[in-house]
């Protein structure tokens, strides 16, 4: 494997778009550039949260078939173990997307 | 180009007789463009808006579904006749302009963005009047006269249902959170209300404020015949609060809201149909979302702008929020 390793690149870049460049930035730039920041730093937390999560094409499939249950009628929507299932998919997703959600009140 | 364009159409419908400038893109409103600028027209420096429907937009999914520019313009209008602070619209530009579709409107002083709104304290005062003024500006659109608004299309809760269901049934990409939100909708709309004027995104982003509070009323482009709670309950987003504490544009009491309302329009506020309409508003913005973040059918990687790509990943916070709002009111 090349050194330094991807997550390393990853971080050196992100450090210097966030701590130097951005706040040089005005404006349109300035707003573009965070949502640059916002876009890399997901795909830093999907790559860290990959590590050792071997099928996710199995999950992706599995994912599909609920929706196409719940399209269909097959699940209450009042279903408890549904809503935790669901609730629990969210939670995850979350947690690479935007873990501030979270902890919104 | 644009420039060149824009001093020809100017000189026509407004008899300006100097070159525009300080021609400024601003930033906001992902599916056209929004510039600002300043011109001479008799004399007198005037400060001006240039919206026009980018080329982009006619990838947009919810393309068919806003008005064009000229409908808008009619809308703007009518609104301003109401008494709502919307803007005064001084053009609206045809194929001679060869500008595109799009329109011209008085420039307003103040701030959109969220975050400033929320949380400089040059706003201080004006996050206390903000959400009562928004209360009485809602009464006041809702009080347009429907003859004036023919042009829109009637949207009740279960055509905007059948809508959004017809989107996602586009999509390849099935998530099963969006399937129970759209399910959960289809199980409890609401009975037939009579339609009004509806602004169909009044929140702050599209809310011009200054220190005294609400300046200006802007993109009506979703605009359709509906029930009027819709409008109360998108306000209350979770999304739309921008991190703020309270549930109205993350800066007011529901009650307080919810009475001043009341007031000015006459009319009961039903928290039911809010609710609904709030759980409603969280499918649609995650549908919103995952549109914006496909794209056209078969968008190949890097056609989607940068923005839209971010917003893609946003679908879960208002499937969250939904889970969130049914478990604590059941």
């Amino acid at each position: 494997m090349s050194i330094p390793s991807q997550a390393a690149l990853l971080e050196v870049a992100l450090q210097y778009l966030e701590a130097e460049l951005l706040p040089t930035l005005e404006g349109e730039h300035r707003f573009k550039t965070r949502l640059a920041i916002n876009a890399l730093r997901i795909v830093q937390r999907e790559g860290a949260s990959q590590q050792g999560n071997a099928m996710p094409t199995e999950s992706a499939l599995s994912a599909e078939q609920l929706a196409l249950q719940i399209r269909r009628g097959g699940i209450s929507t009042n279903d408890a173990d549904l809503r935790a299932t669901l609730k629990d998919s969210l939670e995850k997703a979350l947690a690479i997307n935007n873990p501030k959600w979270l902890k919104r009140k | 180009m644009l420039a060149t364009n824009l001093d020809r159409a100017l000189a026509r419908h407004l008899g300006a007789d100097g070159e525009v400038r300080n021609l400024v893109r601003v930033t906001g409103g992902a599916t056209k463009g929004t510039w600002i600028f300043e011109v001479e027209v008799r004399g007198t420096a005037q400060k001006l808006v240039l919206q026009l429907t980018n080329a982009a937009a006619e990838d947009d999914p919810f393309m068919s579904t806003k008005l064009t520019a000229g409908n808008d313009a009619k809308l703007l209008r009518a609104a301003r006749r109401q008494g709502v602070a919307a803007p005064e619209v001084l053009a609206v530009f045809d194929e001679a302009d060869d500008l595109g579709t799009g329109h011209l409107t008085r420039w307003v002083a103040g701030e959109t963005l969220a975050p400033k709104i929320l949380r400089e304290e040059k706003y201080a005062s004006a996050r206390t009047l903000l959400p009562l003024q928004c209360a009485r500006a809602l009464a006041t659109i809702h009080a347009i006269p429907l003859d004036s608004a023919g042009y829109l299309k009637s949207m009740d809760a279960r055509a905007q249902w059948q809508r959004y269901r017809n989107i996602v049934d586009q999509h390849e990409v099935k998530m099963p959170a969006l399937e129970w939100g759209l399910r959960w909708v289809e199980e409890h709309l609401p009975e037939p209300v009579p339609l009004a004027v509806v602004h169909g995104d009044f929140r702050l982003g599209n809310l011009i404020v200054d220190e005294r509070g609400l300046a200006c009323v802007i993109d009506w482009e979703l605009a359709v015949l509906g029930d009027p709670m819709q409008d109360l309950a998108w306000l209350c987003l979770k999304t739309w609060r921008f991190g703020g504490a309270y549930p109205v544009a993350g800066m007011g009491e529901r009650a307080p809201f919810y009475r001043a309302y009341e007031a000015a329009s006459g009319k009961q506020v039903d928290p039911t149909r809010v609710r609904f309409w709030e759980a409603f508003g969280q499918v649609k913005w995650a549908i919103m979302c995952l549109s914006m973040g496909l794209g056209k059918p078969n968008g190949t990687p890097g056609s989607v702008s940068l923005e839209h790509s971010v917003i893609g990943r946003r679908v879960e916070e208002p499937l969250w929020d939904l889970m969130q709002l049914l478990e604590e009111q059941g």
